[in-house]
């Protein structure tokens, strides 16, 4: 460590805290907003009757219950896709590997907007329209998470695969005893960036949701906010439920959100 | 079990054995895994075709009415609170599943997603600029065929210039839901102080701008605020200019629109003024956060603010606001500012006449006067009907002098291709290329060269639209 005087120190210290409030700005600006504001932005005592404003012109409770199930299914699903998807590719010996990985390379390079249209007919057709799972349905793959995968799979030591085999562990045992610990960072990674973008999905669930009550919250506060008018309070409310739960999850996995970086490197 | 290293690497996953039998092994997963995917694909699509119902009536007779909406705020609790009434006086004959379907632009691509997948709704609010475009996709059934016989409907509630709005040579084609206009709020305070009197306000573009100087000097607040997250504003002041913005006659005359003109000698002018007091401080250029308008006016920071008379129920406090009529841009007796709003479309698409029948039950109950009252008191749009003024809520709206000034616009526009506006569906792509094009100029070009620049990029716009659009 590199000894430093007292006062770099402490202008290193005030430097931080002036980028933390940078960024943190908008994410305090809801939420002082959410509790303060009234009607046309200026500011009052603080109170919770934006929020429950909020929660009267739509079914908060069920929308944010929603979200959160569709989270977890589109996460787990990508995550538990991948991790199979990219152990096949680097540990089952196949002849072209990397003919497999351009195939769920491909799927990156088309855009969403183009399978939109045909997804809406696919799901209208099997007769899913206003449900839950038309929402997480396509989203249970991703090739980026894939490629994610096998990424951190190719750095691994060969020669700890090669002990595994000889001590006798099959591929799931050496999967779950042995790979997955190890590049626990990057599965942690992974999970968090389809769980953010999962929660995130606006328009998707939004073309395939009729009711109030089977939308995700990301639609629902779309609601609280007209075009020329809008109570600035309630809309600031609604978007603070809406960011809360990602909130907290990249607050309490800030350090393996930095792993992402040099998930390709293992040492 | 001891297994190999051997084993390990010339296998694909080891079963035992030998790599013969590693093959044969392969070979049997293969198809297994093959079959595996097939069997579920094929299943899922026999099941296609079986859900295709878009509204059904139920064993009791009772018709099903999906109504796709996009207003948001405040309307959203009245347009629950209607519907549930509707539902409760038509109780075993229709039900009503309103749902909110995002902004305008979101329905649009929804309503084109549904019109593919033959989920449409059976009745609609788009935006009064869309009308073009629900003319051009033949998807609706046009009001006066529903209207036929019925002595309940009677179109002459509705003001005039509304009335011609939504109707062609033939009739209605659709209902007007809420009327919104063009207006100027003028901030009492900030005037009183710059020592100008706000109940003599400035008629025409030009004292505005004095208006706007003055206010700033004195006060030091921004004179001047606008609407700018498209060209809206841009096009009702040629509008009150008496410029027909779209060629030919603005759409109005049934041929489409192939051109728009937005670099005239007067039109250029006018933003000119609006640019230069950008530029010198004076004005306060909000770019896409129309709230942020109403923000500062509440907050006493802007004088005089350009916007829709939608927006009156966020400006505020109430007792600091004067509305005074839109200022004009020249004297033309054509001149007059653009309406807006939305408006409920009937839809044709699969569904029945008996759902259609029902649908427009619900779209007159909409426009009956105690709904329009209600609508207008929670959301500050005016009534689609006239008759809305003598129910309680719209007496109570009518006190207000403010209120009257909106009325009084409405009523006073005269009927013209001008202050109708352009009728085309490729309004969504002039709006962008124009505002893209006036904000280049803000930030330096050329005003005129912006606007030719504008007029060439909407003209292939247009072109590529009425192409697709068969006209």
């Amino acid at each position: 460590m590199v000894r430093r005087s007292k006062l770099s120190q402490g202008l290193m210290v005030l430097l931080g805290i002036i980028l933390t409030a940078i960024v943190l700005l908008p994410v305090l600006y809801i939420f002082i907003g959410a509790l303060t504001f009234n009607a046309s932005g200026n500011v009052s005592r603080p109170t919770f009757s934006n929020f429950t404003s909020a929660a009267r012109s739509m079914p908060l409770v069920r929308q944010v219950c929603n979200s959160i199930v569709v989270t977890v299914c589109q996460t787990a699903g990508q995550i538990i896709t991948a991790i199979l998807a990219a152990y096949a590719i680097v540990f089952c010996n196949f002849k072209r590997p990397q003919l497999w990985m351009m195939v769920f390379l491909l799927s990156l390079m088309i855009p969403g907007e183009t399978t939109i249209l045909s997804n809406y007919l696919s799901v209208t057709s099997w007769g899913l329209i206003d449900t839950l799972p038309a929402i997480f349905l396509p989203y249970l793959v991703q090739g980026f998470t894939v490629f994610l995968f096998r990424q951190a799979f190719r750095s691994f030591p060969s020669e700890l695969r090669d002990a595994a085999s000889i001590d006798g562990a099959g591929h799931f045992r050496f999967m779950f005893h042995v790979l997955l610990p190890i590049t626990q960072s990057t599965v942690l990674a992974a999970t968090i960036n389809s769980a953010v973008s999962a929660w995130n999905g606006y328009f998707w669930p939004l073309l395939v949701t009729n009711s109030p009550e089977s939308r995700t919250i990301q639609v629902g506060i779309t609601q609280l906010s007209g075009a020329e008018s809008s109570h600035m309070g309630v809309v600031l409310a609604g978007s603070a439920i809406a960011i809360l739960p990602t909130l907290i999850l990249t607050l309490c996995f800030n350090k393996s959100l930095r792993g992402m970086t040099v998930a390709g490197g293992l040492k | 079990m001891n297994r190999s290293k051997q084993q390990f690497t010339t296998q694909v996953c080891p079963y035992g054995g030998g790599v013969m039998k590693g093959r044969i092994m392969r070979k049997h997963r293969l198809i297994t895994l093959t079959a595996a995917a097939i069997i579920p694909v094929m299943a899922l699509s026999a099941c296609g075709g079986a859900k295709n119902e878009t509204a059904s009536s139920t064993p009791q007779g009772e018709q099903t009415v999906t109504f796709w909406y996009s207003s948001a705020g405040h309307a959203v609790q009245t347009i629950n609170d209607l519907v549930s009434t509707f539902n409760k006086e038509h109780e075993g004959k229709i039900k009503v599943k309103a749902s909110y379907q995002g902004s305008y632009t979101d329905a649009q691509q929804k309503f084109s997603a549904a019109v593919q997948s033959k989920s449409t709704p059976s009745i609609m609010q788009t935006d009064g600029t869309s009308t073009a475009f629900m003319i051009d996709s033949k998807q609706a059934t046009p009001i006066y065929e529903l209207a036929k016989g019925d002595k309940s409907f009677d179109d002459s509630v509705v003001p005039a210039i509304a009335r011609k709005y939504y109707s062609d040579s033939k009739g209605m084609l659709s209902l007007p839901m809420s009327i919104s206009v063009p207006t100027m709020y003028i901030n009492k305070q900030l005037a009183t102080q710059a020592g100008l009197d706000p109940s003599n306000p400035p008629l025409t573009f030009d004292e505005v701008v004095q208006w706007a100087n003055t206010i700033h000097a004195k006060t030091g607040a921004y004179g001047y605020g606008q609407y700018m997250s498209d060209s809206w504003m841009l096009e009702v002041l040629s509008a009150t200019g008496g410029m027909n913005i779209c060629n030919p006659d603005n759409g109005q005359n049934g041929k489409p629109v192939t051109g728009i003109t937005m670099s005239s000698d007067l039109q250029v002018k006018t933003f000119q003024k609006i640019a230069d007091m950008f530029k010198s401080g004076v004005g306060l250029n909000t770019g896409t956060r129309n709230t942020d308008v109403a923000a500062n006016f509440s907050a006493n920071k802007l004088g005089i603010a350009l916007s829709s008379s939608a927006a009156y129920t966020v400006m505020g406090p109430a007792d600091n606001v004067v509305v005074a009529q839109f200022p004009s841009t020249s004297s033309s007796k054509k001149a007059g500012p653009l309406m807006g709003g939305n408006s409920l479309w009937v839809i044709k698409g699969n569904h029945s006449e008996a759902e259609q029948k029902a649908a427009f039950e619900f779209g007159k109950y909409l426009m009956s006067p105690h709904a329009q009252a209600l609508f207008s008191k929670s959301t500050g749009y005016l009534f689609a009907n006239k008759e809305a003024a003598k129910e309680p809520e719209g007496k109570a709206l009518m006190a207000d002098p403010n209120m009257k000034v909106f009325y009084k616009q409405l009523d006073t526009t005269p009927l013209s291709s001008v202050s109708l506006g352009c009728r085309t569906g490729a309004f969504p792509l002039i709006r962008k290329d124009v505002i893209a094009s006036f904000n280049d100029a803000l930030s330096g070009k050329d005003m005129k060269a912006s606007m030719q620049d504008a007029e060439t990029k909407a003209a292939t716009d247009i072109a590529s639209y009425n192409k697709a659009a068969k006209k």
